[in-house]
């Protein structure tokens, strides 16, 4: 049995110290050691976006990650967005628009498109079709999707006049 | 006023905060976790099987195998699969052992521990090889030829004799994997009151539970199954994977047990959309009139029987389309092979008929020298036509209608003004039509059950509905409540749905067939009024439950004569592509999807459906091919299998909803789940054909095989 | 599945990397972006007893501007080199490669050097690296150094490849001339997805208006990115027009150097047969 790692997490802005085997992968980490299931395993190839996390920001996929490459790192799950009374905006619009039906492609795609939005806050269709080229969903067609990306883009620019 | 408004369903909330639970959300550390050893190869004879280190292994608790399974026989329909096989292994993905451990890894560590010894046994992949009198036996107890189901309507061999124009075409189709996102996963233990509670994913947990029960020898009422959130189906969870597995090693164990599979294990265990090969050969006069239309189709059902008598059977009643023709002689086959096996996907063997039906229209067009659309408008059914199982259409025949405003519709023209194409890009458009039925088919009992409770609570009316309808992500727990609502003229708020517990809530029948809408919807609808006219006062608690019988249907007899369903809903499509003749690769830039839909009781639900079923028919069309090989998966994961993403589903896809009310069903409603999937690969056939003039004849229409057809018809593309 | 147990590392400097390099005598594996080496893990395809994560190694972490061209860090990340205002300005042709490659979040972690130590057959960033005529800079266990030309390394079987002891330290892609014509064109089975053939051509423009330095580099045809050498000299030293594209592309698929990929998503014959159009596409899309 190899040698236990010890890890420093920021997930959901609070801090995690944890030892684990370096073969945990990070999505095992967050949905087995911290019982934080919203991000969801799908594919395990990193190639349908479910597991997606956003890692300082930036969206990655958590089944390809080992949970001790993020050492030192912050996490945010999609249970960080929004508050106990109020949603975030992209999950408002999501909601709005039908942007889902089964939903467990949702969360992993909440977190790319959060992230998008605040590089991207006045996107082409475009730009948003080459982000969304990066989840499946197997449910909708993506137009709702679309419809939501944009009714989101809409609303957090409008709040932010 | 609920139904026709276009509410937000209310699951949406957990599904957008990730506090819904899907059935591997519920695993809990503590329990005992379980890995199956698959067999991995296509057809062997177990000769011995060794689970001696696994049980010495770390953490293990217990390893499991046939001799544990009290009665170890189930099947959606026919009963010849084994939860875990004790003799012959048939397909890669039977299991042959269940390990129980203290953790995942632990279990997955000695499952590869446990030690199979097999004899390899001659394979048997080819459905048509299959039927050969030397064929080696799939089952030694039964011939590999499953059913031959035939339909003779008039005299077809005379009638093509007299024929001016008769065209003749085979076409292959493959299988296709529902690629719900959620892999199988579920739990299960033992409740206070001794019962098994299986908490999963599945289309229909009544009949789970009963095929449960079965196998472990078990009174229906001793076991309880429950829905988590379910992460899609289409069809795909109609017959038992994970389940029989987690309630085996809780009642042998007394103890709370959890597994969850990977998309490989997924992908391996189980069923898929049968691959069909049909010839077909029809015959019209010069002027429009199809005289005749004979098909033979053989179909590879795989190691197990699963749903193939459906599915057969709703090939053979679609393959000649929705259009009146008098003569008709079709001969179905549907053989056991080492391939996996192939049961109900969305669509349940109308994609395959269509893709034939809708192609020879085309090709007829072509060879009469008649638009298309002319041959059609001579043709498609019109309400009181015999259908070529010997009897009236059931009545509703809106095919002309949804064709009609298709047509009108493509022809206005897509919303923005077309792109220039570069050299070697052709546009071509391309239509299709078809029907498809709405609830169980051939005589299969049909119906459901609701109870509708009334009551107050601080003195406002308040409604709970208990029906066992599947939420797989349709939208459907949200339609029922909107059914009910009406009914009962209260606010949706005051309406509560209780449906994904066996002991809470009564059968509803499966999410398969297009069906809960209309099925449900008039149970519910039913029992809502039931209530009401048992009512004395709100402050009075009353309830009602009715069980909504559909109108009979029949079994087909040895002509193919009989009642095959009680309603159809119909379709026209109309599709726009561009396909680089020099690569290729095929674009859809355009579609119209036109749906007879009865009533939409939630436009946003019934538009979501058409959606997402589009995408499923372009995945069907071009992007999504599973290759078995010798029995093998040579496309075992979502790198391999191409599932289209945003990039692929075209921008420009107008739906049209047309509402002409379904005699039975609730307000109307009859049901629209799977019918964007039945004409759509025909219609994106004939648009390549507009743009290159090549007649592609087998799915998918990969890069590969659209560059092959093209080179084949040699057309010259000229490079300006 | 899961990954067998392995022990873990993560270095800060060189240094220590090539030390435990030299600890695990070759049974240990670099993990950067992790895109390529976590899935083999995953799937047991690979089973090394230490990984080393080079993530932290700041050294390994930098974009220089070297000798007219970018050198680029092993822990640079795709999407770091992909918004870098000095790799666009130099060598705009890796940019535009490295936004074919899968999707955002994969390129957030997974780093351009990795992919091309990876030796990926069809990847975009390799294909890129042998047109170019990159070089790539290696550390040994034993403190060596070395430099191979990208089009040597990415070949299993030449002895430039990658050893078992050894760390890639960084790639370096010449810089881009102003006025050099450069292009990339892919097709694909689906989007985002892999490419069934890719090729990437760069040529310059001499004082006559001709092409010269044609370098032409193509996936999908071969186990490894390839040099289509035919094809460049059929475009070198002439009038860069449409028609002169199309007839030297015709090259591309009797090349003796060819041995395409036949997989579950095309057949040989059909990467052999499209090669022309794709390398053809490659040089309008470099002359537009």
């Amino acid at each position: 049995m190899s040698a236990k790692h010890p890890i420093h997490i920021e997930v959901n802005g609070v801090a995690h110290d944890d030892t684990v085997a370096p073969r945990l992968l990070l999505c095992d980490y967050l949905r087995e050691t911290l019982q934080l299931t919203g991000t969801h395993v799908a594919c395990s190839v990193g190639t349908c976006g479910a597991c997606t996390v956003l890692l300082d920001g930036r969206p990655v996929r958590s089944c390809l990650m080992l949970a001790v490459q993020a050492d030192g790192c912050a996490i945010a799950t999609v249970e960080s967005l929004g508050t106990e009374t109020a949603l975030h905006p992209v999950q408002r619009a999501f909601h709005e628009e039908q942007g889902l039906q089964c939903g467990f492609c949702t969360p992993g795609l909440l977190l790319s498109v959060t992230s998008f939005l605040a590089d991207h806050p006045d996107p082409t269709d475009d730009e948003i079709l080459a982000m969304l080229g990066g989840h499946l969903c197997r449910c909708t067609g993506y137009r709702n999707i679309l419809r939501a990306v944009r009714a989101a883009a809409e609303s957090m620019a409008a709040s932010a006049v | 006023m609920s139904v026709g408004r276009a509410v937000a369903r209310d699951d949406a909330y957990d599904k957008v905060t990730g506090r819904a639970a899907y059935p591997a959300d519920l695993i809990r550390p503590e329990m005992l976790h379980l890995a199956a050893v698959f067999a991995r190869r296509p057809h062997a004879r177990i000769v011995a099987l060794d689970a001696t280190r696994a049980r010495d292994a770390a953490g293990v608790v217990a390893v499991l195998t046939a001799a544990d399974v009290p009665y170890n026989r189930f099947g959606l329909d026919v009963a010849d699969q084994q939860v875990l096989c004790d003799d012959v292994v048939r397909y890669v993905g039977d299991r042959v052992a269940l390990v129980v451990a203290t953790s995942p890894a632990a279990a997955r560590r000695a499952a590869a521990l446990v030690h199979v010894t097999y004899d390899d046994l001659p394979l048997v992949i080819d459905p048509l090889a299959a039927m050969a009198d030397d064929a080696p036996r799939v089952h030694a107890d039964r011939p590999n030829l499953m059913h031959h189901r035939r339909i003779v309507a008039g005299d077809v061999e005379s009638a093509l004799d007299r024929c001016d124009v008769v065209v003749e075409a085979t076409f292959t189709t493959s299988w296709q994997e529902h690629a719900y996102l959620q892999p199988e996963a579920g739990t299960a233990f033992i409740d206070e009151q001794g019962r098994l509670v299986v908490v999963s994913a599945g289309q229909w947990i009544h009949d789970d539970r009963r095929q449960i029960a079965q196998v472990l020898g078990l009174p229906d009422d001793r076991v309880v199954v429950r829905n988590a959130q379910v992460g899609g189906a289409f069809g795909g969870r109609e017959d038992l994977s994970i389940q029989p597995l987690v309630a085996l090693a809780a009642w042998t164990l007394k103890r709370p047990v959890a597994m969850q599979w990977t998309r490989e294990e997924s992908i391996l265990g189980h069923h898929k959309r049968h691959p069909f090969t049909i010839s077909a050969t029809w015959g019209a006069q010069r002027d429009g009139t199809i005289v005749a239309a004979r098909s033979t189709l053989i179909a590879d059902g795989g190691a197990y029987a699963s749903s193939s008598s459906g599915v057969l059977n709703m090939a053979i009643t679609t393959v000649q389309g929705p259009y009146a023709i008098p003569n008709v002689l079709t001969d179905g086959y549907v053989c056991y092979t080492n391939n996996l096996p192939s049961g109900a996907f969305r669509g349940f063997g109308a994609p395959q008929g269509h893709f034939v039906a809708e192609s020879m229209i085309a090709r007829l067009a072509d060879a009469l020298g008649l638009d298309a659309t002319v041959l059609r408008r001579a043709n498609l059914y019109r309400e009181g036509n015999i259908e070529p199982t010997g009897e009236p259409l059931p009545s509703g025949v809106h095919v002309r209608d949804v064709f009609e405003r298709c047509l009108e519709r493509a022809r206005a023209g897509g919303a923005s003004t077309p792109r220039r194409l570069a050299p070697a890009v052709r546009r071509g458009t391309g239509i299709a039509c078809g029907m498809k039925n709405v609830g169980f088919p051939f005589g299969y009992p049909e119906g459901a059950t609701a109870t509708v409770e009334l009551f107050a609570v601080d003195g406002g009316p308040r409604a709970r509905v208990r029906t066992a309808a599947a939420e797989v992500g349709q939208g459907t727990h949200m339609a029922l409540r909107q059914i009910a609502a009406e009914a009962l003229s209260l606010p949706l708020a005051a309406v509560e749905l209780v449906a994904d517990d066996t002991s809470e809530a009564p059968d509803a029948g499966s999410a398969s067939a297009s069906r809960l809408t209309l099925v449900a919807g008039r149970a519910v609808k039913d029992a809502a009024e039931a209530a009401l006219r048992e009512q004395v006062s709100w402050s009075i608690p009353c309830a009602a439950t009715v069980t909504y019988r559909t109108p009979p249907t029949t079994a087909l007899d040895a002509r193919g004569h009989g009642r095959p369903n009680f309603c159809y809903g119909y379709v026209a499509q109309a599709v726009e592509v561009e396909v680089d003749c020099k690569t290729g690769v095929v674009r859809i830039v355009r579609v119209v999807s036109a749906h007879d839909v009865g009533r939409a009781i939630n436009p946003q639900l019934v538009e979501g459906q058409i959606e997402g079923a589009i995408a499923q028919a372009v995945g069907y069309a071009l992007t999504e091919e599973f290759r078995v090989e010798r029995g093998r998966v040579l496309t075992p994961n979502f790198t391999t299998y191409l599932l289209p993403t945003a990039l692929d589903v075209p921008h420009a896809i107008e739906t049209i909803v047309v509402e002409i009310p379904d005699p039975n069903g609730p307000y109307g409603a009859r049901g629209v789940a799977e019918m964007a999937l039945v004409p759509f690969a025909a219609a994106v056939a004939d648009a390549i054909h507009d743009a290159t003039g090549a007649w592609v004849c087998d799915l998918p229409f990969t890069p590969e095989r659209v560059f092959r057809a093209i080179a084949a018809t040699r057309a010259p593309v000229a490079v300006p | 599945m899961k990954p067998v147990d392995f022990e873990y590392a993560a270095p800060r400097t060189v240094d220590e990397t090539l030390a435990l390099l030299a600890r695990w005598g070759g049974q240990a594996s670099i993990l950067a972006g992790g895109q390529s080496l976590v899935p083999l893990l995953v799937a047991r395809a690979v089973r090394p007893r230490c990984v080393i994560d080079i993530s932290r190694v700041a050294e390994l972490d930098a974009i220089d501007e070297v000798d007219g061209g970018v050198r680029i860090g092993a822990a640079v990340r795709q999407a770091t080199c992909e918004s870098s205002p000095l790799v666009q300005r130099v060598c705009p042709l890796l940019v535009a490669a490295i936004g074919w490659v899968a999707s955002p979040p994969v390129r957030n972690l997974g780093t351009v050097v990795g992919s091309i130590a990876q030796r990926n057959a069809i990847s975009q960033i390799p294909t890129v690296a042998v047109a170019l005529g990159a070089r790539v800079r290696i550390a040994a266990a034993d403190g060596s150094r070395r430099t191979v030309p990208a089009e040597s390394f990415v070949d299993a079987n030449s002895p430039a490849t990658l050893r078992s002891d050894e760390l890639v330290l960084d790639c370096w892609f010449p810089g881009l001339p102003a006025g050099t014509a450069w292009g990339f064109y892919e097709v694909q089975r689906r989007a985002a997805h892999y490419a069934l053939v890719g090729a990437a051509v760069t040529y310059a423009r001499g004082p006559s208006g001709n092409a010269t330095a044609v370098r032409v580099a193509a996936s999908g045809l071969a186990a490894r990115p390839i040099r289509l050498t035919g094809v460049e000299a059929a475009v070198d030293g002439r009038a860069p027009t449409p028609l002169l594209f199309s007839a030297a592309a015709q090259r591309a698929s009797d090349d003796p150097v060819l041995d395409p990929i036949d997989d579950v998503h095309a057949t040989a014959a059909y990467r052999r047969a499209v090669a022309p159009t794709i390398v053809e596409r490659a040089f309008l899309a470099a002359a537009s």
